[in-house]
């Protein structure tokens, strides 16, 4: 049975913004070997408010092309397909995080920075395992606690109080949710998983973050997500607002195959990765609000 | 300068020397004045003496409150201290200090 006030926050989460259908017909495209640039640009241009801001980001300074790109072939020529995926699903999650509605914009930007650490730690680490699927990991890894933003935006004050709870008891927020309001972030981030249409790898990655061995199928991926946000965390990137660190699930760490030598130079992948990217989340901010 | 058990220690007494856990972890920087935030992340940390200024005249090296790598450091120790029993998470927890520490100093 669903707790009437998680139910509540059902009928909200129809008013957030969401992951665009346009990036889930790109992803199927670009896993098609068949599907050229053209018919990519097409997708895109069917939709114009992407159109516009995908063409403002790749005439950021960030790419620094010497001449202005005019149209979407020419951008998806220049940049690749994986890359104008990669973007266009970042700026489509970085929307939910910018709804001006809420008044917590501190919270919201560490919040963000803390999914898009997590999310370059994901990477990290499936380079290490040698996943298959890397920028699905970091999609994941993005959107791992965005039932966070949903709370923040829809019921911040049982958010505050959550918070409050944490910092006062020292413990980590989904265990301060549990406590206060009978369901978690990742309960949140399971709903919205359904009415998004999300591929199942992210959804259950999603719901099973904080306990990777539950995730069945997905246990692999959970398993990335879980130590890619222990790494963020250790690494002081963003905040997901709380001051704990989770314990490591060690079923998720056996499950990954990695050494204990492998720590050190993936954390320092992590923190040169996060500045790489740094300067590219500046030009979707500049392209978001310009 | 003298050497006192921890549970003796108490908020506002200042370091004399580095506070160190068995494992030859640096906890916290001589200078650093005591707050009960960092009492309890020492206690964590399995320290069980530390040394403190005895008078407020002794000649210590004061941490500059500019430098807030000290207090990031602390932050990110208290955060791990109960997860570090893990060895994996010890190792986490070393390496992020430093690369921190690398951080905060070359900004
Ligand atoms: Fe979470
Ligand atoms: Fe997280």
């Amino acid at each position: 049975m669903l707790n009437p006030k998680l139910k509540a926050m059902i009928r909200r989460i129809d008013d957030l913004p969401t992951l665009p259908r346009t990036v889930f017909r790109i992803t199927e495209m670009i896993n098609n070997p068949r599907s050229s640039a053209r018919d990519l640009a097409q997708v895109i241009t069917d939709d114009q408010v992407l159109t516009a801001r995908l063409l403002r980001l790749v005439n950021s300074s960030f790419y620094g092309f010497p001449q202005r790109i005019t149209t979407i072939t020419r951008a998806i020529v220049l940049l690749g397909f994986d890359a104008i995926r990669h973007l266009l699903l970042t700026t489509s999650v970085f929307d939910i995080f910018s709804d001006r509605k809420s008044e917590l914009q501190v919270a919201r930007e560490k919040l963000w920075d803390h999914s898009l650490g997590c999310a370059v730690a994901a990477k990290v680490i499936g380079k290490q395992i040698r996943h298959d699927k890397i920028e699905e990991l970091f999609v994941c890894a993005l959107l791992h606690d965005i039932g966070k933003i949903v709370s923040m935006v829809y019921a911040q004050e049982d958010y505050a109080a959550v918070t409050r709870l944490a910092a006062e008891k020292n413990i980590l927020l989904f265990e301060a949710e549990a406590a206060l309001l009978e369901y978690t972030h990742a309960d949140i981030g399971r709903l919205l998983a359904e009415r998004w249409n999300l591929p199942n790898m992210v959804a259950d990655v999603i719901v099973y973050h904080h306990t990777p061995d539950q995730a069945g199928p997905y246990a692999k991926e959970a398993a990335v997500v879980h130590l890619a946000d222990i790494f963020c965390r250790a690494l002081q990137l963003g905040s997901g607002g709380d001051h704990r660190m989770p314990a490591l699930d060690t079923a998720a760490w056996d499950l990954l195959q990695l050494d204990e030598t492998d720590i050190a130079p993936m954390l320092a992948e992590v923190e040169s990765g996060f500045n790489d990217i740094s300067p590219f989340t500046d030009a979707i901010v500049t392209a978001a609000t310009a | 300068m003298r050497r006192i058990l921890l549970k003796d220690a108490s908020a506002g007494m200042s370091l004399a020397a580095d506070a160190i856990n068995a494992q030859q972890m640096l906890l916290l920087k001589k200078g650093t004045a005591l707050t009960e935030k960092s009492l309890q992340m020492l206690k964590s940390w399995g320290v069980e003496t530390v040394c403190i200024a005895q008078s407020e005249t002794e000649d210590i090296e004061t941490v500059s409150p500019a430098d807030n790598s000290a207090a990031i450091q602390e932050e990110l120790l208290s955060q791990f201290a109960d997860t570090v029993e893990n060895p994996i998470m010890a190792e986490i927890c070393r390496v992020a200090a430093d690369i921190v520490h690398e951080r905060t100093h070359s900004a």
